[in-house]
């Protein structure tokens, strides 16, 4: 099936059920714009008959200020077909005292999606004719702080949060004082953020868990729209704090995208041994601390020296410590440091010789396979969940972004994508493992073939002038710099999603822009809040020991799930 | 030393992820070498809480410390109840407040209180209607480590001039008439 077929069985299937329009864009996404309102009917039929199995993500955007809508909001359905490798989106229009049927029977990962919608937007969703819940903010909060016209919060109006558990009808009196509610958090040691988590136990094993969000909703997303593009770049850095760069890169390179500039090789090559450097110390962070969870000492001290090292190899290069502002629109901040590749040269040879010693001393270690093989996903329910990256890997899947949606350099260097078996823990660990190897393999290879030249593009529209320009008293060039500054580039009108493999799994931005410096709406996909969700459905039935292992394996950060 | 153990609140189990290692968000080496060295170890407990990056700040440059039971930081498990000294960083938002407050509440006297970052401070990197503006609007604090995230230098200074105030007695809350005096 070419995508000339897919247009076909779309148009097909979709016919029935009204009005609609197909777009291609020049990458071969897929917009189609649905006017009538069964929405319900057309996505079972895209993912029935036209193979989009996967659900992306779902975006709710508030069109207040733009006098040509007729309704006040719209909904856009990001959804991927694996077999294509192709992205579609639905949009379509809502209007403000309109309620839209919830999706969630069609795609399970629908339901955290459609929460935040009706929290930070107010758009009605229904799931078995119930209005959907809050999930970052308290039910009893109003407001709905992503619409244009809202002000502020009431810090006073927040209380404790009760016991999330409906009562179980179907349960006996002994049964119920069988089970006790225990709470954990939001307080957590380690690194992984603030959250809460409830759970119901029977006897030692978890009968019931529900995470409590919100605790670090910062509104990274709101305070994107009201500033210029240069000034998100430091949010975007905090949006995963493990690897900072990460964000930072797409955040730069869907907006250099959308202004049409192409940065110079040199900045490509850079930031790709940034994007690998990110996943293999974050890989590494990973095993590290199921080990720590596990209290294992058998190769820690070699993935916390991988760690150690190759954060101070990134810092010697950003200069200024752990959020390094290294990515710029245009290219990179500043250019490598003197003998910053032999540094790296070294590190890799470090980090393979760590990594041998670390691995073997793990795989012949029974007490950890053990632990780590409890609890298996299986494919498809993986697929379900939306879950991306090496977990998804890890069942079986043979899909990674770097391959399917090649940028940069990435379609020249040579790589391969380790796949599992079970889905276990230590299937994602034996991948994440191989993946580091193949990200050694992609920065030995960016390193022999390194571009000199510029590190950031001269374009115009991005870039400061001269300073012998300044000095020779050229007004326009003045002028510029002044434009550059205070305002920042100019965002032109369109909307665009732009995914990267980040260490953790799909990393996506949806972008709308409105020809002024300020973007009209920010969204971020980010892997932990799709990876967050079926934790619940995964942890049932778990002690809670093996509960923290299967949580450590799936690497959520709260950050990342809060925005 | 009492058995702290006894003590902890079902509503605050702080001992879910990575629970050996309780201090384990401040086990910087920074803070375990300036803290080994006052005196005030025995008598003092952290009440570490972090609730975003800055928990990194001290684990970047941490060598690997084995709990090998002779460190009495490492030795049991802490709750707020018997902790003398909140380390807090990380952003505040709504959510967060109510859970803060009880925290300060429940803590022994006397009580410190360190924010550690700009965003404990002054809410600085998220500035905006989601987060607030500094730990300091909530209840009185001692000693503020400035930095996104603090430097290492800065968390040592932070940590002397904090065990500093202690030998002085200088506290922003001492409980009146209170049998737990300040002991130095
Ligand atoms: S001060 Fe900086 S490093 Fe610390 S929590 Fe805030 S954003 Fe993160």
């Amino acid at each position: 099936m070419n995508s000339h077929n897919l247009l076909e069985v779309i148009a097909d299937s979709l016919s029935p059920f009204g009005e609609y329009s197909v777009i291609q864009s020049s990458k071969g996404e897929l917009v189609i714009k649905v006017t009538s309102l069964k929405i319900e009917e057309c996505l079972m039929a895209l993912k029935k008959n036209c193979g989009f199995i996967q659900l992306v993500d779902i975006i709710g955007i508030d069109e207040k200020l733009n006098p040509e809508v007729q309704k006040r909001f719209q909904l856009v359905y990001v959804l991927y077909n694996f077999e294509e490798q192709i992205r579609a989106a639905i949009e379509i229009e809502v209007g403000e005292a309109e309620i839209i049927p919830s999706c969630s029977h069609i795609w399970c990962n629908a339901d955290w999606a459609e929460r935040e919608i009706y929290d930070l937007l107010g758009i009605q969703i229904t799931k078995k004719n119930k209005i959907t819940k809050r999930i970052f903010f308290p039910n009893r909060f109003t407001g709905h702080p992503l619409r244009k016209d809202f002000e502020s919060v009431d810090f006073e109006c927040f209380e404790d949060s009760d016991s999330p558990f409906e009562k179980d009808t179907d349960l006996t009196l002994e049964q119920m004082s069988q089970r006790t509610v225990v709470t954990m958090g939001p307080q957590q040691s380690g690194d992984r953020g603030a959250f809460r988590l409830w759970m119901e136990m029977e006897d030692d094993l978890i009968s019931r868990i529900e995470p409590e969000l919100g605790f670090i909703h910062r509104g990274i997303e709101k305070l994107s729209e009201n500033q210029n593009l240069n000034r998100s770049i430091h949010l975007s850095e905090r949006l995963n704090y493990l690897s900072p760069s990460v964000g930072s890169l797409l955040w730069c390179r869907a907006i250099e995208e959308m202004i049409a500039i192409d940065i110079p090789e040199r900045a490509k090559a850079i930031r790709m041994i940034l994007l690998e450097m990110s996943r293999i110390i974050e890989h590494c962070r990973g095993i590290h601390s199921i080990q720590r969870e596990l209290k294992l000492a058998a190769g820690e001290l070699q993935f916390s020296q991988i760690i150690k090292t190759g954060e101070r190899l990134l810092s010697r290069y950003s200069t200024t410590g752990h959020f390094s502002h290294l990515n710029m629109i245009g290219g990179m901040s500043r250019d490598l440091p003197h003998f910053w590749m032999g540094e790296l040269m070294e590190w890799i040879r470090t980090v393979e010789r760590h990594l041998f010693t670390g691995h073997e001393s793990l795989k012949s270690s029974q007490f950890w396979y053990d632990q780590n093989s409890i609890k298996g996903i299986m494919a498809s329910e993986a697929l379900e969940w939306g879950v991306t990256g090496p977990i998804l890997r890890s069942c079986g899947v043979n899909f990674d972004l770097r391959k399917a949606e090649p940028f940069y350099f990435y379609q020249d260097v040579d790589f391969e994508i380790p796949l599992g078996i079970n889905g276990t823990s230590f299937d994602i660990y034996l991948v994440k493992v191989e993946e580091i190897k193949q990200s050694l393999n992609i920065l030995a290879q960016v390193a022999d073939n390194l571009p000199v030249g510029d590190f950031v593009s001269q374009d115009q529209r991005i870039s400061f002038a001269s300073k012998e320009k300044i000095k020779e008293g050229d007004l326009g060039a003045m002028a510029r710099n002044q434009r550059l500054i205070n305002i920042g580039p100019t965002l032109p009108q369109g909307k665009k999603y732009t995914s990267l493999e980040s260490p953790n799994g799909e990393l996506g931005l949806y972008l709308i822009g409105g020809n002024s410096a300020h973007p009209l709406r920010v969204k971020w996909r980010t892997p932990s809040f799709y990876h967050f969700q079926p934790f619940s459905n995964w942890a049932k039935g778990l002690s809670i020991d093996s509960a923290r292992v299967v949580f450590e394996s799936l690497n959520i950060l709260t950050s990342e799930v809060d925005r | 030393m009492t058995n702290i153990n006894e003590n902890i609140n079902d509503q605050f189990p702080i001992n879910f992820l990575q629970s050996q290692e309780q201090v384990g968000v401040f086990n910087g080496q920074s803070l375990l070498k300036s803290w080994k060295n006052s005196k005030l170890q025995n008598h003092m407990w952290f009440f570490p809480f972090s609730s975003a990056c800055c928990s990194l700040a001290y684990q970047v440059d941490q060598n690997l410390i084995v709990d090998d039971g002779t460190n009495p930081l490492f030795k049991e498990d802490i709750s707020e109840v018997n902790a003398n000294i909140l380390v807090f960083s990380g952003m505040i938002t709504p959510k967060l407040v109510p859970y803060l407050r009880k925290v300060y509440q429940k803590m022994s006297y006397p009580k410190w209180v360190v924010a550690v970052g700009t965003c404990a401070i002054s809410g600085a990197p998220f500035e905006g209607p989601f987060v607030m503006k500094g730990l300091e609007l909530l209840f009185p604090v001692d000693i503020v480590i400035p930095g996104c995230p603090p430097s290492e230098e800065g968390i040592d200074l932070g940590l002397k001039l904090l065990s500093e105030k202690m030998k002085k007695g200088i506290c922003s809350a001492i409980q009146v008439n209170s049998e737990v005096g300040l002991k130095q």
